[in-house]
């Protein structure tokens, strides 16, 4: 089962790199060159991407690469689950600005704790009145589904 | 002996003499002036020469179709002296037609800039990439998400 694993994931990280590689090339070119390439997607789509790929460019190096491993984590993950995390995702990002921050803070936080922990604080009282029943399921849901979370460098977890 | 008259004088007093326009006093003084200068004694005599040739000379009747013969000439040395394609075209379409030929010139002679090739990427790969960017996006999010305070 262990080479299976092995092979799965390096197909994963090999994907998350092609993703990364596309988007650098995508990046490396002029807007003009940008748009013949993009010509064929439709307008909004195009802006959405090229919003996205500017997004990308402000995030930090190290922000990145662990952004990469978690991608390639989440590629792992059987079909059917890969898009209910990603349906959940999109539902949080939805939820007006205050509530989709609380919600993303509480599914940070619960993806650093064990097991054991996240059922404590998921079944506090504390929880309860912090978050609607809609909330908490996304919560709950994103936890569950999303695959752990990622130390910024790997070393540091490695000690 | 050198008039004493300058040139202008010379000759409003001459053309008057001649015919008969000055007053009675400046022709006595004149005549007084012609006896002591042979000068203008010689251009009286000779304009009064001339004068009589043109009363004498009677101008001979044109052809009956002269002014007929005069129009058609004039015209015939107008259509040859225009150049085909001003007679063709006229000078209002020589502009645009000069400038088309420059432009064809130009686009017949200029080299086609360097562009630069830019390689397609298929659509899938396209899919890929919005998925990631979309999953990064989401990932990023949550990872931004002050941890501490949330429950």
């Amino acid at each position: 089962m262990k080479p299976l694993l092995l092979i799965l994931f390096s197909i994963s990280i090999a994907n998350a790199q092609e993703a990364a590689s596309l988007i650098e090339r995508l990046n490396d070119m002029t807007p003009s060159e940008r748009q013949r390439v993009l010509n064929c997607m439709p307008r909004a789509r195009r802006e959405m991407l090229e919003r996205r790929i500017n997004n990308w460019n402000k995030i930090d190096p190290a922000a990145k690469e662990k952004l990469r491993r978690e991608f390639a984590l989440l590629q792992q993950l059987p079909p059917e689950r890969q898009d209910a995390a990603r349906r959940t995702l999109r539902q949080i990002s939805d939820l007006p600005e205050d509530r989709r921050k609380a919600v993303r803070a509480a599914i940070h936080h619960l993806r650093q704790q064990t097991a054991e922990m996240q059922q404590r604080k998921t079944s506090s009282r504390a929880f309860r009145e912090r978050f609607s029943e809609e909330e908490r399921k996304l919560v709950t849901d994103a936890v569950s589904l999303l695959p752990p979370a990622q130390a910024e460098d790997p070393k540091e977890t490695a000690h | 002996m050198n008039c004493v008259l300058n040139q202008e004088e010379q000759e409003e007093l001459l053309l008057g003499y001649t015919c008969a326009h000055l007053d009675a006093d400046t022709a006595r003084t004149y005549e007084r002036h012609l006896k002591s200068c042979p000068q203008c004694q010689k251009l009286v005599e000779l304009q009064l020469m001339l004068n009589s040739t043109f009363e004498d000379w009677t101008a001979p009747d044109p052809s009956p179709n002269f002014d007929a013969k005069l129009f058609a000439q004039i015209r015939a040395e107008q259509v040859n002296a225009t150049p085909w394609w001003q007679a063709l075209f006229g000078w209002k379409l020589l502009v645009p037609a000069a400038l088309a030929a420059t432009l064809l010139i130009v686009f017949l002679v200029r080299k086609p800039e360097p562009t630069a090739v830019v390689e397609a990427i298929p659509t899938e790969q396209i899919e890929k990439v919005e998925q990631a960017l979309e999953d990064f996006e989401a990932l990023h999010a949550i990872s931004e998400a002050p941890a501490k305070e949330a429950l």
